[in-house]
């Protein structure tokens, strides 16, 4: 067991130390707004970030005897990660020192949590993945208890810590069937050891019945989505924002190492069950968020509905499926992390803006913010030319083209569903009568991040090319 | 060509900055953009001449069949001709209309970019970037019809009008990509070259669907028609452009534009024919029951809607070349009435037709140029409606299998809407001078000058029928059919059956003119229809989507983590037992277990504890019977002979009780909140689930057993770690970075506790 190409742990190593740097400055500065350990720790993602670039060579390479492994995937997600966690830590720290709560943990939870994405992307061992699984979420129970007087927050985190802790323990069940089956916990060699075998399947099922439970509930994809909109609405506003956006793209490199790089010869059996719970996700997360007041709620039931979307991308069973999901992904990150800095800009000290009121007549208070709201919106929604219809349409085309018609055509039914609560938001901001007639208040920088985190949904969809060929290139052989 | 389309886009971004700078004269300069477009597509006339279609092409997104590609023809720039002209005139009527507006600047900035995004509808080749531009014509009407967002009216229907659309959007997108899925391009001009392939496709129905729900949807087909008469609150000049030359025509655009593709079947004749067939009779049912002078006009654009899609689906030589004909007839008089229209309301303050009266006198232009476009809209000659309206009548005539239910249809509808020309060009004007909002005087030129215009071209093209057909039908007709046809225009056929179908129309239909105010008093007690109507149904769905939001609320996610639990719980048995089910049927695939005395004792001292827990009425004793379960599993590692696993796990345990107990000594009283259905509910779902597990664990049993790790170890230790005493290797060698980790965790450990020591003092302090 030799410690070979150490060097492509570069980024993880960096994070890692920097991190506990983070802790000690944080510990003893003074500062009551936490600045030292704040900008820290946005240097150590800027560090990774960098890192992630330089160790960029886009072939697969293994490290640790083969328990984690760099290739074109998990380069472009761990950039994607740093970048998303660099704009989700700014936005943060606004909500905290505006609310009042900011403690400098915070932070460092958070660096945590984005190590833990790390190692989720890169894992290559039934373990590695769990390990990075269970580092994300602990650091995220933390995180949504972060205000520890605010009962809903505390509430919310209870639930999501014995909801986890039980998804945890499916998963690791079904890792140890999967051991037991084949005798590795390497991905590959399980993978391998399923295509020559005949005998094992039916044990082999069960271990994949388990890991997907586990997969979904991460994912948050239903029947195992109570979590989310319970947690989204009573964490407060900056945690919300911080799971809403690079977890996911965590849980769903989870999914492809299981999935496909484990469980690959397993297709056919995913695939149905996948099957169903995208289309539950998409019934449920587009159905329900219609009747919602509460606008955190209402995106966390958009996160359901766009789990479901995302599903299909893995359900077309190809390279290109998994591209188009992939893309689905970070496009999701983006709009989501969009929408809630939205509510923590509206809202002010003691009274967040989540109701769905509070939008009201915002283009009389405010015409940039909500054009910005807009954009948002409509790319959810998956109107041209916002990035979010280039993510539903390489998602559609790949699963129309893998046969699955019948399929595509429930998935554009209920994107129509979906559509409805998207535009009442619209609606409400330009049609409506403002509650209150002054502006909404905010510093000059958390409006210009705002603005280049919207802007990026139309830029970006002028122009997707760019990042679609990445995507492909993440998975072509 | 690319800057010819994205030039408006250009245009909107500074567009408001311009009007600031340019003030009054900003609707004349602004209005230069479309007119040179104007001249710029009628220089590629003679390229298209004979049906020849040019593809200029630029790429967009390379590789994955996304292109800025345009395709030129008769069809796509006839309707690049009516955006621009029928646009530059909206310009500078906008410029008069809404005078003085605050919000004119914005107004110019969406009414560019949405032209801009029609300009991109009809001229795309790819099908992706037409859907693009499709659905950016929808945001920027949504813009354009919300303007006016003081008026209660326009909120409510604004978000109807979106979601109809958006809606048929996402569908239409779908069927697109059936479409490329079918035909292997995305390029038009490929896909239109392969009708018998896409003919032929498997799901050619389910595509033709939902391609059809969106440009029916787009254009107010029934049963979607009812979004565009609320789209109405809108300002005039937008509901001219909406109307005539515009968005509704982007679903007429892209039925003509698939013709080639997709029509000649049978499916295309029934859903269009008969679809269009009602949609234009139900328009022309409700303009005569309007008395607001926009809501008829919008009626009857549904009834043109409705006449031209029936037209489409025909099909036959005759059809197309009607329905081309009635198209460029209807986007100029419709246009020049919708403008009169805002003239009347923007002189007079009051929508109303029976309002108004008389005010020939005062607008004697405003008349003239409504009586020559009315006599177009009733389709009377010299006019090119006349003209337009003889060759409708003569494809229904010789429509294949639906031929007798259309010209019914049709006939009945041109009756009405002779009476509803007969009282746009009349009743506001002649009569008696009537009490108004406003003092009413002739409107300024910029109103007029289109109106003037495009009722001049009206009467020009009827008298001169070679003009349009020798410019721009002939193509546009080769376009849609896929082929030239030879044909001529001539206002007088000899007396043949349409002629005698059109006098009929015309006689009834000033008999009803004559007769109005009769009509209404019966359209009056008609009024349960509207109960009926598809709006009604879209309320309901939307009601109806609520509720079954609400109920989901209460029923699964009511906020108790237990009811998450058993969701949870109940769908792994499910998928793992239905899965177990699939895999083995019946047969158990159960290994041989030999249970040994000291097994069978732990084990039931663990059931024994479990059962206890859940009886437990004490929070303590709950608490310590439950570290009765984690020391029986301790001692059966013992038994496996895994002491160190033990260990571990005794101490876990032990250290679990004793935290446990000190939280619980904070805690209020115990109490029993669940009533004995819902602990016999829980305990079924209990057993289930380890039920399955204990199934799961049986079944495991049956498998080969790997080889386990310690073989591997003692293989290791003296060959790479070069020592015999294999705990030593394991220790030093094997988990060397275990211990360094170990280490470093304790560090990390010891930072948080002064973190929290820390944070203690601080509360305390504060």
């Amino acid at each position: 067991m030799s410690i070979d190409n150490l060097s492509l742990l570069l980024p993880e190593i960096a994070l890692l130390t920097l991190a506990c740097a983070t802790l000690m400055v944080d510990i003893f500065s003074n500062d009551p707004k936490h600045g030292p350990g704040y900008w820290l720790a946005q240097l150590t993602l800027l560090v990774t970030a960098v890192l992630v670039l330089v160790t960029y060579t886009g072939d697969s390479q293994y490290a640790m005897a083969g328990m984690f492994v760099s290739d074109a995937m998990s380069g472009l997600l761990k950039f994607a990660i740093c970048i998303i966690s660099l704009f989700a830590l700014f936005y943060s720290r606004e909500y905290l020192l505006r609310h009042d709560i900011i403690k400098g943990e915070y932070f460092v939870l958070g660096l945590f949590a984005v190590l833990g994405m790390l190692v989720m992307v890169s894992a290559n061992n039934l373990l590695t993945v769990y390990l990075g699984l269970e580092l994300l979420s602990l650091s995220l129970y933390a995180m949504v208890a972060i205000h520890r007087d605010s009962s809903s927050a505390s509430e919310a985190a209870i639930k999501y810590f014995v909801l986890g802790a039980i998804a945890s323990g499916m998963l690791l069940y079904g890792i140890s069937i999967l051991y037991g089956v084949t005798g590795s916990l390497e991905l590959g060699a399980v993978a391998q050891v399923l295509e020559g075998q005949s005998d094992y399947p039916t044990l082999a099922i069960f271990g994949l019945v388990f890991v997907l439970i586990g997969v979904a509930f991460k994912l948050g994809a239903v029947p195992f989505h109570m979590w989310l909109p319970d947690v989204y609405q009573g964490a407060p506003t900056a945690v919300t924002l911080f799971i809403g956006s690079a977890p996911k793209l965590a849980a769903f490199a989870m999914a492809i190492r299981l999935l496909v790089d484990g469980l690959g010869p397993l297709l056919p059996d995913w695939q149905q069950m996948l099957m169903i719970l995208a289309v539950l996700s998409m019934a449920t997360g587009n159905l329900i968020a219609i009747a919602q007041t509460n606008i955190k709620r209402m995106l966390a039931y958009s996160t359901i509905a766009h789990i479901g979307f995302l599903l299909l991308g893995l359900v077309a069973g190809n390279a290109g499926g998994y591209a188009g999901a992939m893309f689905y992904v970070i496009t999701y990150a983006l709009m989501s992390m969009g929408g809630f800095a939205m509510i923590i800009l509206l809202g002010r000290k003691g009274a967040e803006a989540d109701q769905l009121d509070d939008f009201s007549g915002l283009a009389e208070r405010s015409p940039w913010l909500a054009f910005l709201m807009l954009i948002l919106m409509f790319s959810m929604a998956g109107i041209p030319p916002f990035l979010g219809f280039w993510a539903k349409w390489f998602v559609l085309r790949e699963v129309i083209q893998a046969g699955f018609v019948w399929i595509a055509l429930l998935a554009v039914a209920f994107a129509i569903v979906g559509a409805f609560y998207y535009l009442r938001v619209v609606k409400l901001m330009y049609f409506d009568e403002p509650r209150e007639p002054d502006e909404p208040q905010c510093s000059t920088p958390l409006r210009t991040v705002l603005s280049v985190n919207g802007l990026s949904l139309l830029l970006l969809g002028l122009s997707p090319g760019l990042l679609m060929s990445l995507c492909m290139a993440a998975f072509s052989p | 060509m690319l800057l010819a389309v994205l030039s408006g886009f250009i245009l909107a971004a500074c567009a408001p900055w311009l009007t600031r700078l340019l003030g009054d004269r900003a609707g004349w300069v602004l209005a230069l953009l479309p007119a040179a477009l104007f001249v710029y597509f009628l220089s590629w006339i003679p390229l298209t001449a004979g049906g020849a279609a040019e593809v200029v092409h630029y790429s967009w997104i390379p590789g994955l069949d996304i292109n800025l590609s345009f395709l030129v023809d008769g069809l796509s720039l006839l309707f690049a001709l009516l955006i621009s002209g029928i646009g530059t005139f909206i310009i500078i009527y906008s410029g008069g209309y809404l005078h003085g507006h605050e919000y004119l600047p914005r107004f110019y900035g969406i009414m560019f970019a949405f032209m801009a995004a029609m300009l991109g509808v009809v001229l795309s080749n790819n099908i992706i970037s037409l859907f693009v531009f499709w659905e950016l014509t929808s945001i920027t009407s949504y813009l354009l019809i919300g303007f006016n967002h003081e008026d209660k009216q326009a909120r409510w229907c604004a978000l109807q009008g979106l979601f109809v659309t958006v809606a048929g959007g996402l569908a239409l997108l779908a069927g697109l990509i059936m479409l490329a899925g079918a035909g292997g391009s995305f390029e038009l001009s490929e896909l239109l070259n392969s009708g018998d392939v896409l003919r032929d496709y498997p799901l050619y129905t389910g595509m033709l669907i939902l391609i059809l729900f969106g440009t029916f949807t787009k254009s107010a087909q029934v049963p979607f028609h009812f979004w565009l008469p609320n789209a109405m609150a809108a300002p005039t000049p937008v509901s001219a452009y909406l109307h005539s030359a515009t968005m509704v025509k982007a679903g007429i655009y892209l039925m003509a534009r698939l013709n080639p593709g997709l029509g000649g079947t049978d499916q295309w004749l029934y859903t269009l024919g008969l679809f269009g067939a009602v949609t234009m009779f139900t328009g022309s049912f409700m303009a005569l029951r309007s008395t607001d002078v926009k809501a008829m006009l919008a009626y009857s654009t549904i009834m043109a809607l409705g006449t031209l899609t029936m037209l489409i689906g025909i099909g036959t030589e005759a059809a197309i070349i009607a329905a081309l004909a009635f198209l460029l007839a209807h986007a100029l008089y419709k246009a020049a009435l919708f403008m009169l229209a805002g003239g009347l309301d923007h002189e007079t303050g009051t929508k109303n037709i029976l309002n108004m009266g008389g005010l020939r006198r005062l607008m004697p232009v405003s008349f003239i140029t409504a009586c020559v476009a009315a006599l177009s809209l009733a389709g009377l000659p010299p006019l090119f409606g006349f003209i337009a309206k003889e060759l409708m009548f003569e494809a229904t005539l010789h429509a294949p299998a639906i031929a007798t239910v259309t010209t019914v249809l049709a006939v009945i509808s041109a009756i009405m809407i002779m009476a509803v020309a007969a009282l746009f060009a009349l009743r506001p004007y002649t009569g008696k001078l009537k009490e108004t909002p406003k003092q009413p005087h002739e409107a300024p030129p910029s109103m007029l000058a289109g109106p003037v215009v495009l009722a001049a071209l009206s009467l020009v093209f009827g008298v001169a029928g070679f003009l349009p057909v020798q410019g721009i039908l002939h193509s546009a007709v080769a376009a849609v059919h896929g082929s030239p046809l030879e044909f001529k225009l001539y206002l007088w056929h000899g007396v043949n059956t349409p002629l005698l179908l059109s006098l009929l129309a015309v006689v009834t239909g000033l008999l009803v003119f004559a007769g109005w105010d009769r009509v209404l008093a019966v359209y009056r007690r008609l009024t349960f229809i509207d109960r009926f109507g598809p709006e009604r149904g879209y309320e309901r769905v939307m009601a109806a989507l609520v509720w079954v939001a609400e109920w989901q609320t209460r029923v699964l996610q009511n906020g108790y983590m237990r009811n998450y639990l058993i969701t949870i719980l109940l769908t792994a048995v499910a998928l793992a037992g239905g899965t177990f089910f699939i895999y083995t049927g019946n047969t158990v695939p159960f290994g041989t277990v030999d249970i040994t005395f000291y097994e069978a004792v732990i084990a039931a001292l663990i059931i024994a504890g479990a059962i206890v827990v859940s009886l437990m009425q004490s929070r303590l004793g709950a608490v310590a019977t439950v570290g009765m379960v984690g020391f029986g599993v301790a001692l059966i590692y013992v038994l496996f002979s895994a002491p160190d696993l033990a260990i571990t796990q005794i101490m876990v345990e032990t250290l679990t009780v004793i935290l446990l107990v000190l939280v619980l000594y904070r805690l209020p009283r115990f109490l029993n909140l669940s009533s004995t259905a819902a602990r016999i509910r829980d305990a079924l779902v209990a057993l289930l689930f380890g039920g399955m597990m204990t199934v799961l664990i049986l079944a495991v049993l049956d498998v080969e057993v790997v080889a386990p790790i310690s073989d591997q170890l003692v293989a290791w230790s003296y060959d790479e770690g070069h020592g015999r005493n294999i705990v030593n290797v394991i220790l030093v060698d094997f988990r060397a970075l275990d211990t360094l980790g170990e280490i470093f965790v304790v560090g990390l450990a010891a930072i948080g506790v002064y973190a929290m020591i820390r944070l203690r003092a601080e509360d305390k302090r504060s």
